[in-house]
């Protein structure tokens, strides 16, 4: 459905030049929605703007169904208005001035599609979808902000375009209402089938929404892919992040080709990696921790020694703040039988070997441990 | 324990691999449709005809023969009088204006917030037609028939006085002149001091109370050293303004043979002698330009053309008891005062410098009104003013689009931003003299008709067409033009449908604040104005010189009505228009 090549873009402000999209390459199956996930400034609505034909790019190329409207060898840059999009900007845009009516009756007027305008069905239709039928006579002005939003929602598919663009769409909504527009969003794509592309900084929207995930930073993407395999194989350290694999432990090298926490007094950890690395960081979930006993059994994974720094019970779990070496990690882990926890307690916690990622230089990298006995 | 399962041992894939050598890729590389170039193409024609093609013509027409007129113009006589007249008007007038700028907009800082409405009385000469009030000076303070001097002749300090050898004040002095003048660039200073104040924040003064300073000093160290921007770049504008100054002379100089750079240049045109005048007006050119290219952004900046935060501002702290009466007496001197004088010289049967209210008629406006010359005037300043403000808006429009969209790449917006604002920079005077000497012409040849003062009010107006339209195109943002071409629409249909609705209330109030500007305008007319074709700055100054008082304040009571209807609507279609002078 969308092929974007090899598109660059840069902009130059205050005499500096600034690459804002740096040789990106993806594409959107039919029926697809992508999302782009990134912090602002990583390009990613650079890319959409590029796509809409707000922006026209210096390099590589984009193709829409089949159809190149942009392609900088040739210096071919099809006008927004020919490209057959719908979009749907994160401040709504709806014309102030127009009826709810007539801003869903302008993509209509504009693209001359007479029969659709004289049948009044479309209009109705796309209403429908959003529910948004009661305000048809209304003005912008004098609906709430999840009310516009569904009404740009509907003003974007009403002229049944080949490609939506989302940009941001929730952001300007609070957090309630961000919720139940997601929802509408979700089922509309499994109603309607739209292919898309969908731009946010929200990681739980991208998981919602995405049947694809494209992590950008600085320009480039950084790993494109299923929601579960990002989720459970980030192959970068900023990918993690993304994805909530918040705790961080450094590891140094240490004798017999162990490693150990940095700051920490334990004893190494025997994995074994392909390549020679200065350091490697282990990162992982909060959720993914084990809190273990004090005495010992065999546990299938790596063990660190700390000390409870806050928590807070929650009857079932402990949410903990751990210093393990220079490390501040959070556990959100259950509690073992009889356990209390309080400030300055000594904890155990463990991390199965397959679960958490590692990472040398930034980058993932495939760990083995060392077939031997781990015990305290 | 067993191993885990054994998972790779290489290590993991980087991410998305680089492309080896790829190219660097200029910035700024474009691709241009026919509509924009014709469009551009069409606007730079305008644009260079209209602006630059005169000030071109007379910058060529001083230094023709290598620089004849240059030399011939410093040899005229009395040259350094008029140069020391002028220079010294600018810079008294100036000082003037910066004490009471700065002492009306600490004022209006501290009015009680039910008296905020007050902070709007400074602007108001603004738009006052400067003929009819200079002249109602005249009327007020002439040594024999003014009306003041008849009051004060009355009194028994001044008993020396007669209506013969003519009272204390002389209006017709240097130093009257002056202080008129000053009075009116006040007007101005409160813009640029009012907006310096806004910049400061009540916090700044707060904080200075709450460590023991009294207001005086608060105000002396503390806001007067913040303010020094605002005075700077206020003062050199009003300086070029008080250069420029052209009503006041002329009106008021010829008896005392008070003689400025500007009356000179009209004094050689007068005689024919078009390349001494433009000689004479190479120094007013030089600065203006030179000043629309130093403060370009300042210029856009200190006119505070983007919206104001607020009428006044908002809780300039403590409230003083002086701020009502003190912006009152200037609403009362500048505004009230002249509207008064003339409305009772109109409905005296003959202007003695008594008032006698027992013989106010009408007569006056009946048979001025009835004079064809009167009555043409009034229509012709009527289309003028509405056809040049119907041409201005599109133009401006054109303009403001390139320069916000910087369609057709930077160096041309900066080139059209820089062009579009020398009727600002360059005094009204020059583009006269200018659009005189060159479309009269032959192969133009619009002296004579209407249309040379429509091309030459369209010249004037631009700067404002340009920056309210734009200031208003910046607060719209980009989206709703982006949703309308996403939807399908062209570039025709957006700014049709969408991007002109939107901005119609700022449109509207800069047709309507337009409207006022050209309606009462003189100083460049008075150039290009024929016997048939006058105006009613111009027709206004005809009566004074031909010495018919009532037919003077008659005019001068129109333009005011005028004005006040321009005012009217300009409230009300765009709020806050005039706040953003």
């Amino acid at each position: 459905m969308l092929a974007v090549n090899g598109l660059e873009k840069s902009f130059s402000a205050k005499g500096d030049v600034v690459r804002a999209v740096g040789d990106v390459t993806f594409e959107v199956a039919e029926g697809e929605m992508l999302v782009l996930l990134g912090p602002s400034g990583c390009g990613k609505t650079t890319v959409l703007r590029c796509i809409a034909g707000h922006e026209t790019a210096q390099g590589g190329s984009i193709r829409l169904g089949g159809e190149t409207v942009f392609d900088a060898a040739v210096g071919m840059d099809q006008p927004p208005e020919r490209r057959r999009i719908g979009m749907v900007f994160q401040n709504y845009a709806l014309w102030p001035h127009l009826t709810v009516q007539r801003n869903l009756e302008f993509p209509l007027r504009a693209r001359r599609m007479k029969a659709e305008l004289a049948a009044g069905e479309a209009i109705h239709q796309a209403a429908r979808l959003v529910d948004c039928v009661p305000y048809l006579q209304r003005f912008p002005s004098e609906l709430s902000g999840g009310q516009q939003q569904r009404v740009a929602l509907a003003r974007g598919l009403v002229a049944k375009p080949r490609f939506m663009l989302f940009d941001e769409p929730l952001s300007n909504l609070d957090a309630l209402l961000r919720a139940q527009v997601r929802h509408d969003l979700h089922e509309l794509h499994q109603t309607v089938g739209f292919s898309g592309i969908y731009v946010t900084h929200d990681q739980s929207e991208a998981f919602a929404l995405g049947d694809r995930l494209a992590i950008m930073r600085a320009g480039r993407i950084e790993q494109i892919g299923a929601p579960q395999e990002i989720y459970g194989r980030p192959l970068t350290e900023y990918a993690a992040n993304f994805v909530g694999l918040s705790n961080r432990l450094v590891f140094d090298p240490a004798e017999g080709g162990t490693w150990s926490v940095r700051g920490g007094s334990g004893r190494g950890v025997p994995v074994v990696t392909g390549e020679a690395f200065d350091s490697l960081t282990l990162r992982f979930r909060p959720h993914d921790v084990d809190l273990l006993p004090a005495t010992t059994t065999a546990y299938d994974g790596l063990v660190l020694e700390g000390r409870v720094a806050d928590s807070v019970y929650e009857g079932r779990h402990y949410d903990l703040s751990v210093t393990a070496g220079s490390a501040t990690l959070n556990v959100h882990a259950a509690a073992p039988e009889g356990a209390r926890f309080g400030p300055g307690d000594p904890v155990r916690i463990g991390l199965r070997w397959h679960v958490g990622s590692w990472f040398g230089d930034g980058r993932r990298v495939e760990v083995a441990a060392r077939a031997e006995t781990t015990s305290t | 324990m067993t191993s885990p399962p054994s998972l790779s041992v290489a290590p993991g894939p980087r991410p998305e691999e680089r492309a080896p050598n790829a190219p660097s890729v200029p910035v700024g590389k474009r691709r241009y449709r026919p509509s924009t170039i014709v469009l551009t193409a069409v606007l730079a024609a305008v644009l260079v005809s209209l602006v630059l093609l005169p000030i071109v013509r007379l910058v060529l027409l001083a230094l023709q023969d290598g620089g004849e007129n240059l030399a011939r113009a410093v040899g005229t006589p009395a040259l350094a009088r008029t140069l020391l007249t002028t220079l010294l008007l600018a810079v008294v007038s100036v000082a003037m204006a910066a004490v009471l700028g700065t002492a009306l907009a600490w004022l209006a800082m501290r009015l009680p917030v039910r008296h905020r409405w007050a902070a709007v009385l400074p602007l108001l000469p603004i738009v006052l037609p400067p003929i009819a009030s200079i002249s109602a000076f005249g009327f007020l303070l002439a040594p024999r028939s003014g009306l003041v001097n008849d009051l004060l002749r009355s009194l028994p300090m001044f008993s020396g006085y007669t209506a013969a050898t003519g009272g204390p004040i002389n209006v017709y002095s240097f130093g009257w002149i002056v202080a008129i003048t000053g009075l009116y660039l006040t007007s101005f200073m409160f813009v640029f001091i009012r907006a310096g104040l806004a910049r400061v924040g009540p916090q700044v003064v707060e904080a200075a109370r709450s460590s023991g300073a009294t207001p005086r000093r608060a105000f002396l160290t503390v806001v007067l050293p913040l303010l020094r921007p605002s005075l700077t770049y206020g003062g050199a504008i009003c300086l070029l303004l008080g250069l420029s100054q052209f009503t006041a002379p002329l009106i008021l100089g010829g008896n005392n043979n008070v003689r400025v750079l500007t009356t000179e240049v009209y004094y050689f045109v007068n005689l024919n002698e078009y390349g001494l005048a433009s000689a004479l007006s190479m120094p007013l050119l030089v600065l203006g330009t030179a000043l629309v290219l130093g403060q370009r952004g300042l210029l856009a900046n200190s006119k505070r053309f983007a919206s104001d935060a607020g009428k006044g501002v908002q809780g300039g702290g403590r409230a003083s008891g002086w701020a009502l009466p003190g912006l009152t007496v200037y609403g009362l001197l500048t505004v009230v005062v002249p509207i008064l004088t003339l409305l009772v010289v109109s409905l005296s049967p003959f202007w003695t410098g008594h008032v006698d209210v027992s013989t106010f008629t009408l007569r006056n406006f009946t048979e001025t009104l009835g004079m064809p010359a009167a009555r043409t005037a009034v229509q012709t300043s009527l289309l003028a003013s509405v056809a040049g403000v119907l041409l201005a808006l599109p133009i401006g429009y054109l303009a403001a689009e390139v320069i916000y969209r910087r369609r057709g790449g930077r160096a041309l917006s900066a080139v059209v931003d820089f062009v579009v604002g020398l009727p600002l920079g360059i005094p009204a005077v020059v583009f006269g003299l200018g659009f005189l000497y060159f479309y009269s012409q032959p192969g133009f040849q619009l002296y004579g008709t209407p249309w040379i003062i429509v091309l030459l009010y369209v010249t004037l107006m631009l700067p404002y067409s340009v920056r309210l339209q734009l200031t208003a195109r910046l607060s719209l943002g980009d989206s709703f033009e982006a949703a309308a071409r996403s939807s399908g629409a062209g570039v025709v249909r957006t700014h049709l449908r969408i991007v002109l609705p939107m901005m119609r209330s700022s449109v509207a109030g800069a047709a309507a604040l337009m409207f006022v500007l050209l309606s009462h305008e003189f100083t460049a007319s008075v150039f290009v104005r024929s016997v048939r074709t006058q105006v009613m700055g111009t027709q206004l100054y005809d009566f004074w010189s031909t010495g018919t008082a009532s037919k003077v304040a008659v005019m001068g009571i129109v333009m005011c009505v005028i004005t006040a209807v321009g005012v009217a609507l300009a409230a009300r279609a765009g709020s806050g228009t005039l706040e953003k002078l």
